[in-house]
């Protein structure tokens, strides 16, 4: 994890086209000295052919991005199991079993 | 020479590692994805020169507006493209700043200018096709900023490709006799230059060479050339441009198109020598950057005090 260094490089999120479920993406990045000013190229270079409904600018310097080294961290079903339906079901299962009764819910993922 | 079939972009193992800025990459990726990104950069705000020069020389105002939205779109694209060049540690004032003081090469196509309105069409249309076929490739490369900046850039050429076919076809329509053997003109002049732009012909040891083993260089130049042929030739022909056979043809017994080979003692000079208009757009950009030098360091760096 790292904080971004560059005050004059602004990143740019789109949500393009009809469907208003579609997520909020990033596109890339414009130069900028200025917030308002970096809105507008944002806009005149990422929403040139396709009507956006959503796009926002951020300062990359204000910003706090993931590296390689967080990858582990952030590896939610392998390392948080017991989190996870399956987890919970095959508990359930065991239990029917050695109580010789059918498992409420069915077969879990 | 044959088109490697079957050896599909799907399964290419090389093209199976991406990257993203924050990865780790291997020994010299970095430096090579950020020449690639820059060398683009510089062509798109380079060969965007030739068109600006006709823009108030436009015969109508709905082609002016459509020659300025082309226009704008490229200076985008030079812009994304700096950006990822920027990101690798290239900034974007030294890719203009090399360029002006002599230090870096440009693509051959962009040594020239326009002499006539009647030549833009088909030089246009040889550009933009020969652009598609290349970014439709390098979009499957490995590094991935690059990649999806190239994605963005393909829908706006597509609209550039679009323009160039109306543009010529209205030349070829309604046009003089004149203006029809310009446009025929413009077709054979442009051909040879664009068949180079797809680079020297293969050699054995071209899948040695790093741009390609990264992946970010996807297919060879032959493989590329041949694609573009296979596409632009009957778009001209459907125009009314007659494609002389000397000049590229069809054999049905090699399957594969054969063409008068470029000048390549010629094209090798041009990229070091410079053609006609190489110290005309140096000057222009040098005189850009010194122009905007004030209202850039501002913009960036805040008011002096």
């Amino acid at each position: 994890m790292r904080r971004g260094n560059q005050t004059d490089v602004y990143d740019a999120f789109v949500k393009l086209g009809d469907d208003p479920a579609q997520p909020i993406s990033w596109v890339g990045s414009v130069r900028s000295g200025d917030p308002e000013l970096a809105w507008h190229a944002a806009k005149e270079i990422y929403t040139r052919r396709e009507d956006a409904t959503v796009l926002w600018v951020a300062q990359r310097s204000a910003m706090v991005t993931s590296g390689p080294e967080d990858l582990e961290s952030m590896r939610t079903p392998s390392r948080l199991t017991y989190r996870l339906p399956g987890k919970v079901g095959r508990r359930r299962r065991a239990r029917a079993k050695l109580a010789d009764v059918q498992p409420v819910g069915g077969a879990e993922a | 020479m044959t088109i490697t079939q079957g050896h599909g972009i799907d399964d290419d193992t090389r093209l199976a590692q991406k990257y993203e800025l924050w990865d780790e990459m291997p020994e010299g990726y970095r430096e090579a994805a950020a020449r690639i990104a820059s060398f683009q950069a510089l062509a798109e705000l380079v060969g965007v020169l030739p068109f600006a020069e006709w823009l108030d020389r436009a015969p109508d105002f709905e082609r002016k507006q459509m020659l300025a939205a082309k226009i704008q779109d490229e200076v985008g694209h030079g812009h994304v493209t700096a950006r990822v060049a920027e990101d690798l540690g290239v900034p974007r004032e030294q890719i203009l700043s090399d360029f002006a003081e002599g230090r870096s090469k440009l693509l051959n196509i962009f040594h020239y200018r326009f002499e006539t309105w009647e030549e833009i069409g088909p030089a246009a249309l040889l550009m933009n096709s020969s652009a598609i076929v290349q970014f439709q490739a390098l979009d499957k490369g490995t590094y991935l900023p690059y990649a999806r900046a190239l994605r963005k850039i393909e829908k706006e050429e597509s609209f550039h490709y679009h323009h160039a076919i109306d543009l010529t076809h209205q030349t070829m329509t309604l046009g003089t006799p004149e203006q029809r053997a310009l446009a025929q003109r413009s077709f054979e002049t442009w051909l040879p230059r664009l068949l180079a732009y797809f680079g020297p012909p293969d050699t054995d040891t071209y899948q040695q060479n790093p741009m390609y083993t990264f992946g970010l260089k996807v297919k060879s130049n032959d493989q590329l050339r041949q694609e573009w042929l296979t596409k632009i030739v009957p778009v001209f022909r459907d125009l009314g441009i007659q494609v002389d056979p000397d000049l590229a043809r069809f054999d049905e017994d090699l399957q594969e198109w054969v063409y008068a080979a470029p000048d390549w003692i010629e094209i090798k000079r041009i990229l070091n020598e410079g053609g006609p208009m190489l110290a005309h757009w140096r000057a222009h950009i040098a005189g850009t950057l010194e122009r905007n030098g004030t209202y850039r360091d501002i913009a960036l760096e805040g008011v002096p005090a």
